[in-house]
Order: structure tokens, then C-alpha cells, then sequence
């Protein structure tokens, strides 16, 4: 009797260390494709284009490639346009991202109310968010037609005479500006908004209680709580603005001149206008760096803040 | 203080309904356009009140290929969804149900690919596809976006899994099933709203990409942004055709836009945050 119970507790443990086995494998096969996809997907081009930066590579020139070394990158660190299309990257992230995060912080202020009206008609903020960039980018070319496009008529109605929007690099750079903010903005006051509705009550209630006023509320309870998300926002909104290709191509093409030929269409254009891939591959490269650094500058700050918090 | 009160609230209703109408006048100005006559579409000034006529849809859908580039774009985004929920569900299951070693850096890598700007796609997917002859083809959109859309199914379905209670899969296993057979059977199916949320977010990844459908495809596979485009750089801006196909590439896009908004958040983060 005692030598079966043994024998059957020996077997379960068998048994159940069988099932571990087959559990263990079993994730393993739901894991492993798409580890292997991801991972030949995304390193095989990287070092691609570490390969590529390293070659002297036109398409335009085929006799002339082969192996550069460094050239590409000290091109790079002596070429006007480089820096040009730095300043522009800095000025598109400066001033669009900015404005998107103050008003979209404001927006998702003023739409986190109970009313029913004003929680359906959230969803209809985020329209310019959803449609493809290519589209905004469109919308706005038409808009923006002197005379004919609909955008100077409309400012003449309230007493503005408005610009030849694409044509000075001055205008051309405020109306890259603008389409980007009314594009993005919906894109802060999201996630603000779901911040914000994820607040516990008591806070505002001990604040009620206290007599603070509105103000203080935001300053002291609502906006500390809020920091948080609002780096996470900035830190998204500024990769994507260094990565802005569709409202440019659509609008500007990068010019007048180069006025607003960030870093990111620089790259585009030296590889598929110029067809100078090893340059190409070059400025890329620049570009991923310089992504990463804001990355991981960013995560350590927020890190920090997290401790201090 | 109930007088204030009131001008308050007035105010603000007054600036949310100001934004409102600047974050949608363009998108009512390209359906108005889109349903106006050349002639119509340019006077000045500008005719807000007016007869629709549908001649411009007319005209793109018999007189150009765009109906075709349409169908390109459906397939495209069909064909990277379900690749990446078939890829990206299960695995997204495991890293919610088991732990293992490197499975944050793994996470972290996956939220990298994420971030990486597509240039530093581009170049290196354009010179493989050349090699190998994929240029313009469905395939080398659908591998593409493949990339962007697995980890973005990877990162959101595995917050929806952390949600799903495990009693249920406890019981089952305890009843001698198999993982798969509970994932099959139990956590699937309480799983669909999750997955056509992400589905759904894949599918706006695909069908607003422009760069690379840009780069790797020439008239076969042409996507119907790219169509759109391409109708202002031939014999003058026609911007009739313009209007009236970017109407129908932004429809299915805003109302599966309003339908999950509650999930944009979570999915444009790749996860960083839970929404």
C-alpha cells in the first residue's frame, strides 16, 4: 500500500515535470518565429547600411564604387547641406513640437469634462491624427494656392492678408509648421487625456475640501501627475518630427533652396534623386545615432525623475 | 459665483468649438472639392454653397487605374495583419504567460525597431529588393510592414494577455490540456476584442505609409496614396481626381480611427506606457 502511493507520487512528479517540458517547448515554437523575423528584419539592414556607409556607391556611377572607408563620414562632417538639414531637423522639432505640446496639454484640459456632447466629440479631434500624412500633406497644398487655395481667402475674411505660403523660405518653413501642429497636436492631448482619466479622486478631493482653487489643484496635484506622460509624448512627438517625410515631399520638396530639407530628407534625396547610396547609407546612419542618443538620454532622464519622484 | 460660473463654461465651449472647426475645416474643404467641378473647385471666391456633383469620382474610378491601386492597398495591409497577428499573437502570449532570461531585453529591442526612423530602412530593404527582384511587388511591401506592424502586435497583445485572467487556463491544464490547446481554446476566443483593436492599428500602419511605397514600388504594386500623388506630378495638378481619391483613402481610416480610439493611444506608443 505504501510502496504504491510512493510509486504514484514519483510518477506524478514525472508527470508534471513531462508537462513543464512540453509547456516550456510549446512557448519556445509560439516565440520563436517572430523573434527570427524581427531579428533578420531589422539587423540585416542595419548592417547593411553599415556596410553600404562604408562603400563609395552611386548608382549613377557604377565603375567608380567600391570600398571608401571613412570617406562618406568625413564628407559628411565638412558638407554645408549636412548642417543645413541639421538646423532644419532642430527647427522642426523646436517649434512644432512645442506648440503641439502646449496645445495639446490645453486640449485635453479643456475636452476632460463629463458632458456627453464633449465625449463624443473627442473623437473627432483625432481625425487629423488618423488620416495618412501623405493626405494632410495634400489638404494643405491645395490650402495653401495663393489666390485660389481657400486658406488666404478665408484669413482676408478676418483682416489677414496672408503670404505666398510655399514660396519664401521663410513661409515655406511656418507653413511646414502648421500642418505639422494641426496634425500632432491630437496625438499629446490623447495621451494627456488618458492621464488624466486614470487620476485617482482623492487628491482633488482633499484639495476641494482645503478650499484650493482651481489653479493651485493644476499646479500642485494635476500637473506633477502628468509629467510623466507629458516626457513620454515629447519624447515620441520629437522622433517622429525628426523622422517628418510626407508633408515635405507634398509641400516643399525641401526648398525654396534647401530651407526645409531636414536631415531625414536629405538622406532621401541623396539616395533616390542623387542615387549616392554610400553617402545615403552615410546620413542615415547620422540620423539612427542621433534617434538613439535622444532615446537613451531621455529614458536615463526619466529614470532619474521616476527616483526623484 | 453661479454667474461666473456660467461665463466660464462659455468661454471654454466657445474655444473647444473654434478648435473643432480649424482641426476639421480642411478635411470638410477636401469633400467639398472633391464633390466640386473644376470650374467650381478654383472660383473666387470661394463657393461655399454649391450643387455636389459626383463627376470626379466618376472620372477616377473609369478613366485611371486607381480603383486597381486601391485594391494594392488592401491587399498590402490585409497581407501584413494577418501576417503579424499570425506571427505576433502567439508570441505575444508567451512573453505574457512566461518568464525567461532576456525577455525585457527582447522587449526593449522590439520597442527599438519601433522607434528606428524608416530611412535607416529604406536604403538597405531598396538595394536587397533590387538584388533579389522584389522591387515593386506585394511582397516587399507586405515584408516591410511586417516588420513595423508584429512589433506593434507584439507590444499591445501582450498588455492585453497580462489583463486576461489565468484562473480559466489553470483549470484546463489541470483538466490535461495542453498550452496550445488552452490558448486555442480559452484565451482566444475571449481575446477578440483585443486582437481586432490591433488589427485595426496595423491596418492604419500599412494603409498610410508612404516612404516606403515610395521608394520600392513603381506601377504594379502602387498604393493608392502614391496614385494620389502621382495625379499631381502628370500634365498639370488635377485636383478633382486628387480631392476625390484622398476622400476615399481617408474613409475607412477615420472611422476605424473613431471606433478604436480608445486604443490609439497603447498602439502609437508601441506599449511604452499603458493606456
Amino acid at each position: 500500500m505504501r510502496s504504491a502511493t510512493v510509486l504514484s507520487a514519483n510518477q506524478q512528479a514525472r508527470s508534471s515535470r513531462r508537462l513543464r517540458r512540453e509547456e516550456r517547448a510549446t512557448y519556445f515554437w509560439f516565440l520563436i518565429p517572430s523573434l527570427v523575423v524581427l531579428g533578420t528584419l531589422s539587423i540585416i539592414p542595419l548592417c547593411t547600411t553599415i556596410y553600404l556607409s562604408l562603400q563609395n556607391l552611386n548608382l549613377t556611377q557604377p565603375f567608380l564604387s567600391g570600398f571608401a572607408g571613412l570617406a562618406n563620414f568625413q564628407r559628411m562632417a565638412a558638407d554645408p547641406v549636412f548642417w543645413n538639414s541639421i538646423v532644419v531637423a532642430v527647427i522642426f522639432i523646436l517649434v512644432p513640437v512645442g506648440a503641439q505640446m502646449l496645445l495639446g496639454l490645453a486640449l485635453a484640459l479643456l475636452l476632460y469634462n463629463k458632458q456627453p456632447i464633449v465625449r463624443i466629440s473627442r473623437s473627432l479631434f483625432i481625425a487629423p491624427m488618423v488620416i495618412p500624412p501623405v493626405i494632410a500633406g495634400l489638404i494643405w497644398k491645395i490650402l495653401f494656392i495663393p489666390n485660389l487655395g481657400g486658406l488666404n481667402f478665408f484669413l482676408g475674411l478676418i483682416g489677414i492678408a496672408g503670404p505666398n505660403w510655399l514660396e519664401t523660405p521663410f513661409w515655406a518653413i511656418v507653413s511646414i509648421c502648421m500642418v505639422a501642429i494641426w496634425e500632432n497636436t491630437p496625438f499629446v492631448m490623447l495621451l494627456v487625456l488618458a492621464a488624466l482619466e486614470s487620476m485617482p479622486e482623492e487628491p482633488f478631493e482633499a484639495a476641494r475640501v482645503d478650499g484650493a482653487s482651481s489653479t493651485q489643484t493644476f499646479q500642485f496635484i494635476t500637473f506633477p501627475q502628468l509629467v510623466p506622460v507629458l516626457l513620454v509624448a515629447l519624447l515620441f512627438r520629437i522622433i517622429d518630427a525628426l523622422g517628418i517625410f510626407p508633408v515635405i515631399f507634398i509641400l516643399t520638396g525641401g526648398g525654396p533652396g534647401r530651407a526645409t530639407e531636414p536631415l531625414n530628407y536629405y538622406a532621401y534625396t541623396t539616395g533616390f534623386t542623387y542615387l549616392d547610396i554610400g553617402y545615403a547609407s552615410a546620413l542615415a546612419l547620422a540620423l539612427f545615432v542621433l534617434i538613439a542618443g535622444i532615446s537613451v538620454a531621455f529614458l536615463r532622464f526619466k529614470l532619474r525623475a521616476v527616483e526623484v519622484e | 459665483m453661479i454667474k461666473r460660473r456660467f461665463w466660464v463654461d462659455f468661454v471654454l465651449s466657445g474655444a473647444t468649438l473654434i478648435w473643432l472647426i480649424l482641426a476639421l475645416a480642411p478635411l470638410l474643404w477636401l469633400l467639398s472639392l472633391s464633390l466640386k467641378t473644376q470650374l467650381q473647385a478654383f472660383a473666387t471666391p470661394p463657393l461655399l454653397i454649391f450643387k455636389p456633383t459626383f463627376v470626379n469620382y466618376v472620372d477616377l474610378l473609369q478613366n485611371t487605374d486607381f480603383a486597381r491601386y486601391f485594391g494594392n492597398s488592401i491587399v498590402v495591409a490585409l497581407g501584413s495583419v494577418s501576417l503579424s497577428l499570425l506571427l505576433g499573437v502567439p508570441a505575444a502570449y508567451a512573453f505574457s504567460r512566461q518568464g525567461f532570461r532576456g525577455k525585457n531585453a527582447t522587449l526593449v529591442w522590439i520597442l527599438v525597431v519601433r522607434m528606428t526612423p524608416a530611412m535607416t530602412y529604406v536604403i538597405p530593404f531598396f538595394m536587397i529588393y533590387k538584388t533579389v527582384g522584389l522591387l515593386d511587388t506585394w511582397a516587399s511591401l507586405i515584408i516591410l510592414y511586417t516588420l513595423f506592424t508584429l512589433a506593434l502586435v507584439i507590444w499591445t497583445m501582450q498588455a492585453f494577455f497580462d489583463e486576461v485572467p489565468r484562473s480559466l487556463e489553470e483549470a484546463a491544464r489541470v483538466d490535461g490540456a495542453t498550452v496550445g490547446q488552452s490558448f486555442v481554446h480559452i484565451v482566444l476566443p475571449v481575446s477578440g476584442p483585443g486582437i481586432a483593436a490591433t488589427a485595426v492599428l496595423c491596418f492604419l500602419f500599412s494603409w498610410n505609409e508612404f516612404l516606403f511605397a515610395l521608394v520600392m514600388t513603381r506601377n504594379a504594386a502602387r498604393t493608392a496614396p502614391l496614385a494620389i500623388v502621382n495625379f499631381m506630378a502628370y500634365e498639370g495638378a488635377e485636383w478633382g481626381r486628387i480631392a476625390a481619391g484622398s476622400v476615399l483613402v481617408l474613409l475607412p481610416v477615420l472611422i476605424f480611427g473613431f471606433v478604436t480610439r480608445k486604443y490609439l493611444v497603447q498602439g502609437l506608443l508601441g506599449g511604452a506606457i499603458k493606456g
